[in-house]
């Protein structure tokens, strides 16, 4: 359950949009930059790593490929955003952490929530880029639970977000105080995203 | 017994591998920790009590590359106002945070940050990850890094 601790005027009250159903001319770039990266690193596979056969065919069947797909490919091949790409990667290695990944008792990061971290993180690069704003490269590691977690900080402001199956929720802090300069809650609406990114970077 | 209470003074330490992007050194030396790096299944943070190691961080790191950072267990029972709120954002539990031994036949040091009430499932999503938030803005804040071998 979202779990807000407290607000501040103007932070989270925007409307919200649903995640959009369908890609934008930017989204797609995105997925064909990172599609054809895969298509490099990945062909003929790598003996002694039977992951990547299994992830490897797997972001096609999450990103389509539909001929309209690879047409758009060929077509957007000079308008890579390769701002995204390093998290985009980043995410994929996950795939790699074993069980104890921390030196405790993690669980190894959940290939649903992987797949849904690189959907959520491209979806927030192209709403940011709607909003005419820069993109911050976010750190990216994972939770002892097996989620996806980005971490952003600018100034004093600190932005975590945690991707389980099919659900992202957010921390967000400026300060110490867990009642006064902390709030929590769902990230999973394009006005909720925009207004955190509006806040990470105020 | 020394293991039956955790000293508001004692000095608790958790290890943080540089493998899996948990901390990150900056330009001028300071180190910026993740808050990945205190979560933990059970939602009861694994931690070494430094007296029961000889005040030996290398005693909880091992032989792995890391940093082991130090917490005051008096820090750590002073967090206040941790509570579970509704969807409106109103408080429904408070919770208090404490630090209790938990020795472990392999490591009789080992003992677990925790809350009073016990956390619950639905509490995995807020307030323990506020909790985490809160220990990562402690070291932060005075960079009690007790040992970097990276």
């Amino acid at each position: 359950m979202p779990q807000i601790t407290s607000t501040r005027p103007g932070d989270l009250k925007q409307p919200e949009k649903r995640i959009p159903s369908g890609t934008s001319r930017s989204s797609n770039t995105v997925r064909t930059a990172l599609s054809s990266i895969l298509r490099l690193l990945f062909a003929g596979g790598v003996p002694g790593e039977p992951l990547h056969q299994v992830t490897f065919p797997a972001i096609e069947d999450f990103y389509g490929d539909s001929p309209g797909a690879f047409a758009l490919e060929r077509d957007t091949q000079d308008d890579i955003h390769t701002e995204i790409l390093p998290a985009l990667m980043e995410i994929r290695d996950l795939a790699k952490w074993p069980a104890g990944w921390n030196g405790y008792n993690a669980l190894a990061p959940g290939y649903s929530a992987i797949q849904y971290a690189e959907h959520w993180i491209e979806l927030f690069y192209t709403e940011i880029l709607d909003l005419g704003m820069i993109w911050l490269e976010p750190n990216v590691t994972a939770s002892a639970e097996g989620e996806v977690v980005f971490e952003w900080r600018h100034s004093i402001n600190r932005l975590t977000i945690y991707i389980g199956k099919q659900s992202a929720e957010y921390v967000k802090d400026w300060g110490a105080d867990i009642n006064t300069e902390m709030e929590d809650g769902l990230a999973n609406s394009t006005g909720i995203r925009q207004a955190l990114w509006n806040w990470l970077m105020s | 017994m020394l293991n039956d209470f955790v000293g508001d003074d004692e000095i608790v330490y958790r290890r943080i591998s540089i493998h899996r992007k948990l901390y990150k050194v900056k330009a001028d030396g300071t180190i910026e920790i993740s808050s990945a790096a205190f979560s933990d299944r059970e939602l009861r943070v694994s931690v070494d009590r430094a007296k029961l190691c000889d005040n030996n961080p290398r005693h909880t790191l091992g032989n792995e590359p890391g940093i082991v950072v130090g917490l005051l267990t008096y820090d750590i029972r002073n967090v206040k106002d941790l509570t579970r709120n509704d969807p409106a954002g109103k408080p429904i539990q408070s919770f208090k945070i404490d630090v209790e031994p938990a020795p472990l036949p392999e490591n009789p040091a080992h003992a677990e940050i925790y809350a009073i009430l016990q956390f619950a499932e639905g509490d995995k999503k807020g307030a323990f990850h506020r909790l985490c938030r809160r220990l990562v803005r402690l070291v932060e804040d005075k960079q009690s890094i007790v040992l970097r071998d990276d």
